[in-house]
């Protein structure tokens, strides 16, 4: 781990002070290893136990300004013309091998990593606890804002839900949404909540005492009455029986205290130490989110809770609420610019200005597909590196190919019957909603990989065996390319001074005789290479014992 | 007001009282002079309620409305409050300018048919508007300004490019029909430019028995919450209700800024030309 230290200017040092520090940087980076016995770490180290955190709101406006009118968090470099490449700042909380490890604050390694079945993947974050229909649920709370109602409820086992409801023009879209999206984000290696689809009459509720609702007609909250319950049925979409449909979602355990935001940290939580905009996990997320047209992820939709596991007390950073993804805006249907613009651009607008609206981007003219259930989806324009969410998202900006490459390689893990058996969970009434759903995200899966594979080389799943390196060209595997040729060059490495010493004559897949005659705990480097010179991979192999660990994965392109 | 029989049936209830200190009049007639701007007073007081019926549901809204109205109008005119510009009074005789001596009250009522499928009422992109309303004006004190008026109004919405361009058509007349030997005062009479209609044109520059008007809009999204507008008007007002047609119109035209949250326009800026100068109006609500 790199730390990066900083003198105040109002308490400078004493020049032998300096010099005492200077020395001892030194002498400490000259022995730093490159690679660490425990390396390739799987797991972070258990957080900190940490309390006392305050509850921060994010406010939902100035997130957007502070993100559309600035650009808060460290950026990429731009590369200025006539100077040179841009200095790139790679991801961090990143292992050796470029895989985010095992952190229960932010994520857990699941499908890409290793195999899921269709029931786990369908289990998602929990599929056994949706609310008691044994007896009613009391109505706690109400949702005071927003265009249709929702309402915090407690089963007869006293287990908080919150019910979430379909706008009247477009029944199932967004519960479907909610519940699929939990899951698909689940199996991807978030935490999010449990969510449930419910059809229940009006007699399923009662109401709770000292409920409070806001009445727009006023412009002032009132107590909930029964009547603002039967009155549900003139706002929100119900069933073909006449009941309603809502997706309940299980309140999360823990205090809540806000959103975390795409850049920075969590200035009162000592875990919290890699800037959100470079961290992996949140970069990639731009290629999960375009793959699954979750273009309303932003700050807002993330919820941090203090949490107890295994005795240690830590911030647990949730995503939530997935209401508005692939066709469905939660309240109405997507409209075009969802996922295909920023709601301000300036250069579009102004081009759209000048010409009188004559010039027109490219997510105007597409043609797009209308269901009910789905809201506006489309596919064969899908373009993974023109997608854009709401308004910008640091994480998302600072993302590169390694990051991207990441990423795709679980969106392709999804196989066609995963899909399938996800979408399933929409419980969509009519079936054509749920193939043209299942369809639309095998199409975009196809897209992403297709994209980001091809921006580096992507060879990956390396191992040795039988005295071979193996690995897969992942663009082989997925069908999108056929077999192709690589060139593979061999060499020494020195752990501590961080020399390759090149291996005359090795060129193939088989060990050089130097590795396998090689002391234990000796280093040596593969560096493979396509058609594309400046496309490689270096792996680093480490002899334990008898046999070589891969120990790391540099990827330039 | 209350829903009943599940959004079927429908009432409202509206009761006002206006009281405008300076409201322009022109002149009667479409040949009126822009020199002849003058001032009145207006002040109203009307209590009105509509019972309707919506008989079926298409999609997610009811569409057709029938319905019934009722309610009374008190009228009074007086003096305007600018100085320096003229009473309409000492510009104008009860002769050219019916009911300028003398205020009336009225009984009024009549019947309506409407078919609504725009998609947004607040900021429709697709979809039409067909009104026609036929109300009766029982004049009750003077027994001097009876009449019937017939309001047809059609508003269509043609979008392309997946809605972020609209084409926005509409038409409007009103033809008034008055019983033998009466008129039609003034101040209810049909009054064409404002922010809606002949926007080139100062508010309230015609008065007439009957009015006619077209409006044609091009609309275009230049980003999330701004909507332009390049629009055209054309209308006139005429004292026969055999001279309501197409010809001769007043014209205008002009440019406009729709700024909409959730596409629900909120504020409108629109800036119109005509031969008889320029006009900025800014409304804090969707033009129709």
């Amino acid at each position: 781990m790199m730390m990066m230290n900083t003198v105040s200017e109002s308490r400078r040092s004493p020049l032998p002070a300096k010099v005492i520090i200077l020395a001892l940087q030194l002498t400490l980076l000259l022995s730093a290893e490159k690679f660490y016995a425990d390396d390739p770490l799987e797991e972070m180290p258990a957080p900190l136990s940490v309390r006392e955190l305050k509850t921060r709101k994010l406010n939902d406006v100035y997130d957007l300004f502070e993100n559309t009118l600035g650009e808060p968090g460290e950026r990429q470099t731009k590369k200025e013309k006539g100077r040179g490449a841009a200095t790139l700042i790679p991801s961090q909380a990143v292992n050796t091998l470029g895989e985010v490890p095992n952190d229960p604050a932010w994520f857990t390694n699941r499908i890409g990593s290793r195999p899921m079945s269709i029931e786990e993947l369908v289990r998602g974050p929990g599929a056994d606890r949706p609310p008691s229909t044994e007896g009613t649920w009391t109505v706690v709370g109400a949702k005071t804002s927003g265009v249709t109602p929702g309402f915090r409820i407690r089963d007869s086992t006293g287990q908080l839900y919150l019910l979430k409801f379909d706008p009247l023009t477009n029944p199932e879209m967004s519960t479907a949404s909610d519940v699929i999206g939990a899951k698909f984000f689940h199996a991807l290696g978030y935490s999010v909540p449990e969510n449930y689809i419910v059809n229940f009459t009006p007699d399923q509720l009662t109401m709770g005492e000292m409920v409070v609702v806001f009445d727009p007609e006023s412009g002032r909250d009132r107590p909930m009455t029964r009547r603002d319950l039967i009155l549900l049925r003139e706002k929100v979409a119900r069933d073909e029986r006449g009941r309603f449909r809502a997706v309940a979602s299980r309140f999360l355990k823990g205090k809540c205290l806000g959103e975390f935001r795409y850049y920075g940290t969590r200035l009162d939580d000592f875990n919290d130490i890699v800037a959100h905009e470079h961290r992996r996990d949140l970069r990639g997320l731009f290629v999960f989110s375009a793959w699954l047209n979750h273009n309303d992820s932003r700050a807002i939709k993330n919820m941090d809770l203090l949490v107890e596991e295994n005795g240690i007390s830590f911030v647990k950073h949730y995503l939530i609420d997935f209401g508005a993804m692939f066709g469905s805006a939660s309240v109405i249907s997507n409209t075009a610019r969802d996922g295909n613009a920023y709601l301000w651009e300036l250069k579009p607008a102004l081009a759209q200005i000048a010409t009188l609206g004559i010039w027109s981007p490219r997510w105007m003219r597409d043609r797009y597909i209308k269901h009910p259930a789905l809201g506006m989806i489309e596919y064969p324009s899908f373009e993974p590196e023109q997608w854009k969410p709401n308004y910008p998202n640091p994480a998302f900006q600072n993302r590169l190919p390694t990051d991207e490459f990441w990423a795709a390689k679980r969106v392709m893990a999804f196989s066609n019957e995963a899909i399938s058996a996800i979408v399933k969970e929409a419980k969509f009434s009519d079936k054509y909603a749920e193939d043209l759903l299942t369809d639309y995200l095998i199409k975009r899966r196809d897209k992403i990989g297709e994209a980001y594979f091809a921006k580096l080389l992507p060879r990956d799943e390396f191992k040795v065996s039988e005295g071979r390196l193996e690995f897969e060209d992942l663009q082989v595997k997925y069908g999108l390319v056929d077999d192709r040729d690589y060139q593979v060059e061999w060499s020494s490495f020195d752990n501590r001074s961080k020399q390759h010493t090149a291996i005359a004559g090795e060129t193939s897949l088989r060990l050089p005789d130097a590795a396998l005659q090689a002391a234990e705990s000796s280093f040596f480097a593969a560096k493979i290479q396509g058609e594309d010179e400046n496309k490689t991979v270096v792996v680093y192999l480490r002899k334990d014992g008898s046999a070589f660990k891969v120990t790391g994965i540099e990827r330039s392109w | 007001m209350p829903k009943l029989a599940g959004g079927k049936l429908f009432v409202d209830l509206l009761a006002q009282h206006r009281n405008l200190p300076r409201l322009e009049y022109f002149g009667p007639g479409p040949s009126s002079r822009k020199e002849d701007r003058s001032q009145f007073r207006l002040e109203d007081t009307s209590a009105d309620f509509t019972v309707g019926y919506r008989p079926f549901k298409y999609k997610f809204s009811r569409p057709l409305s029938l319905g019934v109205t009722g309610g009374f109008l008190k009228v009074n005119t007086g003096p305007g409050n600018l100085s320096g510009l003229p009473q309409t009074a000492d510009l104008f005789s009860p002769q050219e300018t019916p009911g300028l001596d003398d205020q009336t009250d009225y009984l009024r009522g009549g019947f309506f048919v409407q078919y609504d499928y725009r998609d947004n009422p607040l900021g429709p992109r697709s979809g039409g508007n067909y009104v026609a309303k036929f109300t009766y004006y029982n004049d009750r004190d003077l027994n001097m300004h009876d009449f019937r008026s017939l309001h047809l109004e059609a508003q269509q919405y043609f979008p392309f490019l997946n809605k972020r361009r609209v084409i926005a058509l509409r038409t409007m007349a009103i033809v008034s029909f008055e019983n033998p030997n009466q008129t039609v005062p003034f101040y209810i009479q049909p009054v064409l430019s404002g922010s809606d209609d002949l926007r080139g044109f100062r508010a309230y520059r015609f008065y007439d028995n009957n009015l006619i008007v077209a409006t044609a809009e091009y609309r275009w999204e230049a980003f999330t919450g701004l909507d332009m507008a390049l629009f055209f008007d054309a209308g006139k007002v005429v004292p026969r209700r055999s001279q309501v047609n197409y010809h001769d119109l007043e014209a205008s035209v002009g440019m406009g800024f729709r700024f909409n949250v959730q596409n629900s326009v909120f504020l409108r800026i629109d800036v119109g030309f005509s031969h008889e100068g320029a006009q900025i109006w800014l409304k804090f609500e969707n033009v129709c």
